[in-house]
């Protein structure tokens, strides 16, 4: 099984969103990684058939998937970032309705959507309104429905956004064991969400994928250009306007100790040390986040 | 496919301001009818009283059945005898009684004068026997009503309609050929609740407005509540979906709308009772052509108003595949019909008028305004029924196809 993305654009007027990205997927968990307005949400809907490409294809296991339509359909699982889910629907309402678009009939449909909403730990307030719900059970709704036909390409555009850090350990888990045999392409701009489950990493800017690789291989690429330096605190202060500063930590007496990403040695005492995914992504985005 | 319609409808009918308009027009249109029942006020002839609410309505009856029976030459010229002593009467004294009240005109000129005199000029039945009957401003009156009826249409078809659109030959036929077709003598009695019927037929308008205002958000509430771009993508929602929709909106907008008709027609009915229905339709207005009974214009006015909402409907869901806002999609058939309300007045528009949703349903069975097609002829009923379903076969395909090719962006 495989989805290919094949020299993929979208232009809006004169701004191109993506811009001829080509990738082949295969089964496992591929994280999307980019900052805001990357491209990561054009990209996925395109991929979910929602928005029309200005040129390229996608292709799964060598079949255009405009052409399967219908049957293309049926293997995709979507969260997409902003979503509404009718606020006067209860949760089991919402989930049956998805259930019936996903072609369940009523009661397969009613015990996938308990299934799914126990899964995410939604079924005691399965009764309630979706408009009661805050920002995180919503969230958690989404990736419900998302998951209810048990999809071959399950698309997450940042699942993990309003979720709190025990929501999102669960989701990692439930997204590792889920991903087993399936196409997962989960987006994010959290270097930690996708730095322990995603087997692989595409890095996007501005419409392109810059690096793709393994997280250990991609976190690699940073080697040699993350530092460690003891400085004043208020020196600190002064790197992290300059340079780009991953971490800062106040000690005492006055000193910090600063966490550099640089090609070459920020001070002449500080000490190489061992990168890590979002060192890498400091270096990757420089620019956007310096601005 | 059956769950998807239910949890169509579900949504339509949890959509509040929707079913607020449509609680509003149902309202109105029950609040008319009953006000209409519970306000009307009637003189009794035979006590000399005004009669007010529900008791009026007896003497309403009472004064149509006394011109109950077959109106045959002998009985119409016996009529327009009564009619014309009344009007001769009243002539020989007209500005002093016209400045009395019929408690004074009672007390002055004695019951039996009133009686004979005011009460003919002003009852109805006189009034639409004259209208046929008499021929000329001299006076002379038709043989019988058939003739007077004959000659009235005649004398429409060779004028222009509304002083505006000349009628071509193919019209005059038509028109002639539905008036030839009228059983003459015809029959007369009451039918009071269906007379009601019709004159608030105009009204249901509203409750073709509130359908399409309920089922505005169809499409665009799932652009604008961002719902779409889960419901699309899934194995259903570029198929059964979009036509779950509008099989949904349908349904919705036929039971509010007989709803309302079985409420709004249902207390006149109740009130006034059933009879009459089986009168041919000639007996509210003798010079009308159409050939049929007073149920049936009844029952043709309804299905036909179903029709127009129907197609509203679609046309409104056209809308709302196309706008990613619901408010426009809402306001246009409230738009629509009332600036057809208005264009009506503007005499080269008003043919085209005629067919926006209120004036349907006022002046179908009633205008003698036809559209021809060529040889085809047709009157404003079937000029609706033909526009309204074609806007439903037209419009409901192209909003499917629409929110199939929506772009989530
Ligand atoms: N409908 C649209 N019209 C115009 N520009 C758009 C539209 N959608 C996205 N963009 C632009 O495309 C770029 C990529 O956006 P997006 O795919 O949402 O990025 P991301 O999901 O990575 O934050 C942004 O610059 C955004 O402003
Ligand atoms: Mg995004």
């Amino acid at each position: 099984m495989e989805l290919r993305i094949d020299r993929l654009s979208k232009q809006f007027g004169s701004h191109i969103a993506v811009d001829r990205v080509s990738a082949t997927v295969t089964p496992g968990v591929v994280g999307l990684l980019g900052a805001n307005g990357a491209g990561k949400t054009t990209l996925m809907r395109m991929v979910c058939d929602v928005l029309r490409p200005t040129s390229g294809q996608i292709y799964y296991n060598g079949t255009e998937v405009g052409a399967m339509g219908d049957g293309y359909r049926a293997l995709l699982g979507y969260l997409p970032q902003d979503f509404g889910c009718y606020p006067d629907f209860t949760a089991i309402d919402f989930m049956c309705y998805m259930a019936a678009l996903k072609g369940f009939s009523k009661r397969e449909g009613l015990a996938r959507s308990k299934d799914l909403l126990e899964e995410v730990g939604l079924s005691s307030v399965a009764r309630r309104r979706v408009k009661t719900f805050s920002g995180g059970m919503r969230q958690r709704l989404g990736i419900a429905q998302a998951m209810l036909n048990d999809p071959s390409i399950l698309v997450l555009d940042e699942p993990t956004a309003g979720l709190d850090p025990k929501e999102r350990v669960h989701f990692r888990n439930l997204i590792a064991s889920f991903a087993q045999d399936k196409i997962v392409i989960l987006s994010t701009h959290i270097v930690s969400d996708v730095e322990f489950i995603a087997n692989r990493i595409l890095v996007m800017r501005s419409g392109l994928f810059i690096m793709e690789g393994t997280p250990e291989s991609i976190v690699a690429s940073a080697a040699g250009k993350v530092w460690e330096c003891h400085v004043d605190a208020r020196q600190a202060d002064a790197m992290a306007a300059r340079m780009m500063v991953a971490n800062v930590r106040y000690a005492e007496g006055g000193r910090a100790v600063v966490r550099v990403v640089a090609d070459t040695a920020p001070t002449p005492d500080a000490v190489p040390v061992e990168p890590t995914l979002e060192d890498l992504y400091l270096n990757v985005f420089q620019d956007a986040v310096m601005r | 496919m059956g769950t998807l319609i239910r949890f169509e409808i579900k949504k339509i009918v949890q959509n509040r301001a929707g079913v607020a308009a449509c609680a509003i027009a149902l309202i109105l249109v029950m609040a008319l009818s009953l006000g209409s029942v519970l306000t009307a006020g009637a003189w009794d002839a035979r006590s000399g009283s005004y009669v007010e609410g529900l008791g009026a309505w007896d003497a309403i009856r009472r004064t149509e059945q006394s011109h109950a029976g077959t109106l045959d030459d002998a009985r119409v010229a016996e009529d327009m005898a009564t009619y014309d002593e009344a009007q001769a009467r009243w002539a020989q004294d007209a500005d002093h009684l016209g400045s009395l009240s019929a408690q004074q005109m009672i007390d002055q000129y004695g019951i039996e004068f009133w009686r004979e005199v005011d009460r003919v000029r002003s009852d109805a039945y006189y009034l639409r026997l004259k209208t046929a009957m008499l021929l000329d401003d001299k006076g002379t009156h038709a043989p019988g009503l058939q003739e007077g009826a004959g000659n009235f249409l005649s004398n429409e078809l060779s004028g222009r309609y509304l002083g505006f659109f000349p009628y071509a030959e193919s019209e005059r036929s038509f028109w002639e050929g539905k008036a030839s077709r009228i059983e003459w003598p015809i029959e007369y009695g009451s039918a009071l609740a269906w007379d009601e019927i019709l004159s608030f037929m105009a009204f249901y308008a509203f409750v073709t407005i509130a359908a399409c205002i309920a089922v505005s958000g169809v499409f665009a509430g799932e652009y604008q509540g961002g719902t779409a771009s889960i419901a699309l993508p899934t194995l259903r929602g570029k198929r059964s979906l979009p036509v779950a929709k509008v099989v949904a909106s349908m349904l919705f907008a036929s039971a509010y709308w007989w709803a309302s008709v079985a409420v709004g027609s249902g207390v006149f009915l109740v009130a006034l009772g059933a009879d009459g229905a089986g009168l041919p339709y000639q007996i509210f207005d003798f010079v009308n052509p159409y050939p049929m009974t007073v149920g049936q214009v009844c029952a043709s006015l309804f299905l036909l108003g179903w029709v127009v909402t129907l197609g509203c409907v679609a046309f409104t869901l056209l809308l709302s595949s196309r706008l990613r806002s619901v408010m426009p999609v809402a306001v246009t058939p409230l738009a629509v019909t009332f600036l057809g309300v208005f264009a009506k007045l503007i005499v080269p528009l008003s043919k085209v008028a005629h067919l926006t949703p209120m004036n349907v349903l006022n002046d179908s069975f009633v205008a003698l305004a036809s559209y021809a097609l060529g040889p085809v002829v047709f009157d404003l009923p079937s000029a609706a029924a033909l526009l309204y379903a074609l806007l439903a076969l037209v419009c409901a395909p192209l909003a499917v196809r629409s929110f199939v090719r929506y772009q989530v962006a």
